[in-house]
């Protein structure tokens, strides 16, 4: 506010009088109140209560000489008021004394009026007192409009650092409930997570994480070398170096599967998959967050199907050397046949020549001890098989369904086995025998695979033969189907439409088959693709019991 | 058992008596060789062929074989297959069965359906000759068998109706009085037409006849 206008409020200015005689209040008011507002009491106390009221008194006009309460007491109790001690005081005196003037100066009045009252005098001095005033009080304001521009200044800053603060507040409050969301998730997943703070070395774990890890759950950090320290001996190595390969930048994921030593008991396997999150400028990784699980039962099903698959490629091991034997010894039979056959009719022709005989004699025997050598392979690789037992043909074909699905060399292949009823009566068998040549077929259908199509389908089912006491099984593809050639006969050994084929697989099948007492053929598919069917006895029906026993009658009659 | 219709002291005696007619269906060459070779050694007529089809279209050695020695894996019918066509005709050869397979359900379907023996190659000179002695042993066994039947059937034709009505009660155990009485003939009437069946029957004595004859049946 400016000056000038403080002067245009001098008009509005109040006075107060104070004087006990009523003639002098009213010499004083007839003088003032044109220019001033007037207020007017003849009590000391009554013009302290007025003083501390409002419309408070810009200058007040005090009597000295006054009963009960002089003008000295009510200038020392205004004084005394921090309401009031800023109120101008002129004394008005009919003593015409220095020794009054000066206390009163002293004080603290503005100035003196003395009596006789003189009309100019009074309004030159009240005006003068009033422009003081009024000059000081804008000179206050301006102090406390300064002070209080200060003051806001400074709360404002205050109030952006409280607000900065708050975000900030905000901010951790939100990023801990969002950890706390998700570690709530990632726990309620039963996945554990641990994050790593390279810088600190602290590994912070959730507390599924350290259930899975086996560490104990009431430190929330703790060393990454701790978490090393939990991994099997054997694994211990690879677990260090894959988190090595993460810190020195070799790559930013992390996928392993390693065990989990623990006391008593045999390992844990853990998954686990991390990553970086955060980076130093220089590509140090900052923080790593993994998420682990417990890979046990997986890994355990995985062993259990391995198993189930290395005993089944086994036992094909052993078929295809039967069938390589079979198929040799019949081959160099032939020839042994002819052997001792014309060594027989070459000794009757020298039998006049008995060394001539024995040489030939010689060669008979050697002929024969070369086929039993064929022969005693090929038993000894019947013989390695499994026994027969009365099977569950829909059993046997979701085995090798499910290994088929697990292997993850046929992740895009459908075996669809609704064909297949658990009502099937039980057949009379070897299961591992049996899976090979399920295997052996879905294999060959999914190789035989056009190229370009997404998802493989083959199709298991099961009926009765057209023979009673027969089940008939049907393994369907839709691929490339067999070639049309007429003497192209699958079964055939060395046959193959592969161009890596050996040639056995299909011979095997058709092998284990027919020494079950059952069929093996093919058709078109004619939807596109290939049919092949094989027939089984039923368990209880026409399977020579004895049939291992000629075996060994064959194999040994010398 | 066979018909009446085969003739009696046929070509048969005349022929053993030379040589036994031996066949052999084997798709090697030189195990056919080999075989013909060691067959031969034995004073035997030998025919070979390389399929079940090359046998079945030879006629005449086919009426007569009496021994064959099959391969069990032949191109076209297998030699199981031609065994199992044989078995549903008059005459039958004895089998040896000889393979470079160890066929197991087959030999014991070939052993069930009658065949001599399954030998396995490369075999001797010696297991081939006795297991074809054996057969050859068996079928003369078989033949002689059938050719008494077959004297017996022709011998019986030549009965009267009577004379076989007293065979028949003669066969069952009763004796001429007995037969006599359920015939309304008198006991001379009876032992005068026993007396003609063993005539006409070539028996000796009664035991004899009823051999005869229940081994015809």
């Amino acid at each position: 506010m400016a000056l000038q206008t403080y002067q245009a409020k001098l008009f509005a200015a109040t006075i107060l009088i104070v004087d006990d005689m009523p003639e002098n209040l009213s010499v004083l008011a007839t003088l003032l109140q044109p220019t001033y507002q007037v207020l007017a009491t003849h009590s000391g106390k009554r013009a302290l209560e007025i003083a501390a009221s409002t419309p408070m008194p810009d200058l007040i006009l005090l009597d000295v000489m006054m009963p009960e309460m002089d003008g000295y007491a009510v200038l020392a109790q205004l004084k005394a008021n921090p309401t009031t001690e800023d109120i101008p005081v002129i004394f008005v005196t009919a003593m015409d004394a220095d020794e009054d003037e000066r206390r009163g100066l002293e004080l603290g009045a503005a100035d003196y009026i003395t009596k006789p009252l003189r009309p100019p005098i009074i309004l030159a001095r009240v005006r003068t007192q009033i422009e003081l005033k009024r000059a000081r009080d804008w000179m206050l304001d301006q102090n406390a409009f300064l002070t209080a521009e200060v003051a806001r200044r400074v709360a404002e800053n205050e109030l952006i650092n409280i607000r900065e603060l708050a975000e900030r507040n905000r901010a951790e409050k939100d990023l801990r409930e969002s950890e706390m969301r998700w570690q709530f998730a990632v726990e309620s997943h039963g996945d554990a997570m641990w994050d790593w703070d390279a810088d600190k070395n602290e590994l912070f774990l959730t507390a599924a994480a350290k259930e899975l890890f086996d560490l104990p759950v009431t430190d929330s950090k703790r060393p990454i070398a701790d978490l090393i320290a939990q991994a099997h001996a054997d694994d211990r190595a690879a677990v260090q170096g894959q988190l090595d390969d993460i810190i020195v930048g070799k790559t930013s994921e992390w996928s392993a599967e390693w065990r989990l030593s623990r006391p008593g008991g045999p390992p844990r396997w853990i998954a686990t998959r991390g990553r970086v999150m955060t980076r130093a400028a220089d590509g140090r990784p900052q923080r790593i967050v993994s998420i682990s699980h417990d890979a046990t039962q997986r890994k355990r099903r995985e062993a259990e199907a391995g198993r189930q698959r290395e005993l089944v490629a086994q036992q094909g091991r052993l078929v295809l050397l039967g069938e390589l034997a079979s198929a040799l010894a019949h081959e160099i039979n032939q020839p042994l046949t002819a052997i001792a056959g014309f060594s027989a009719e070459c000794a009757r022709r020298v039998a006049d020549n008995p060394g001539a005989l024995e040489l030939v004699r010689a060669i008979v025997e050697q002929a024969i001890r070369a086929g039993e050598i064929a022969w005693r392979m090929r038993g000894f690789a019947r013989r390695q098989r499994l026994g027969r037992t009365a099977l569950s043909l829909h059993e046997v074909i979701a085995g090798v369904a499910k290994w088929i699905r697990m292997d993850s060399s046929y992740l895009d292949v459908v075996i669809d086995i609704t064909g297949v009823g658990g009502h099937l009566p039980q057949i009379y068998g070897d299961r591992v025998e049996l899976e090979q040549v399920l295997f052996n077929l879905v294999r060959n259908g999914i190789e035989a695979g056009q190229p370009n199509v997404k998802e493989q389908r083959i199709a298991i089912a099961g009926c009765p033969g057209q023979q009673s006491g027969e089940i008939e099984i049907s393994v369907t593809d839709w691929g490339r189907g067999l070639p049309a050639d007429a003497d192209f006969d699958v079964f055939q050994p060395f046959t193959s439409s592969k161009e890596l084929g050996l040639g056995l697989g299909l011979t095997i099948c058709f092998s284990i088959i027919e020494g079950h007492g059952g069929h093996l053929w093919v058709t078109p598919n004619p939807a596109g693709g290939t049919i092949f069917h094989f027939t089984l006895p039923q368990a209880g029906s026409t399977v020579p019991p004895h049939a291992e026993n000629i075996q060994g009658n064959l194999s040994y009659r010398q | 058992m066979f018909g009446m219709n085969m003739p009696i002291g046929n070509s048969f005696m005349k022929n053993q008596a030379i040589k036994d007619c031996v066949g052999v269906v084997e798709d090697d060459d030189a195990v056919r060789e080999a075989l013909r070779l060691m067959l031969g050694a034995l004073n035997m007529e030998v025919h070979a062929y390389a399929s079940a089809d090359g046998f079945l279209d030879d006629t005449d050695v086919r009426s007569r074989c009496a021994c064959l020695v099959l391969d069990v894996r032949l191109p076209g019918i297998s030699g199981i297959e031609l065994h199992k066509q044989l078995l549903t005709q008059k005459r039958v050869p004895a089998i040896v069965f000889i393979t470079g397979h160890g066929d197991i359900p087959m030999a014991v379907e070939a052993m069930r359906n009658g065949a001599v023996d399954f030998l396995q190659k490369p075999f001797r000179e010696q297991q081939l000759l006795e297991s074809v002695q054996k057969a050859l042993v068996l079928e003369r066994h078989a033949r002689k068998a059938r050719e008494e039947c077959e004297t017996t059937v022709a011998r019986l034709a030549c009965l009267t109706p009577k004379e076989h009505e007293v065979l028949e009660k003669l066969l069952v155990g009763l004796r001429s009085k007995e037969v006599a009485a359920e015939m309304g003939l008198a006991t001379k009437t009876v032992e005068q037409h026993r007396a003609n069946i063993m005539h006409k029957m070539h028996a000796a004595t009664l035991a004899e006849l009823i051999s005869m004859c229940s081994s015809s049946r």
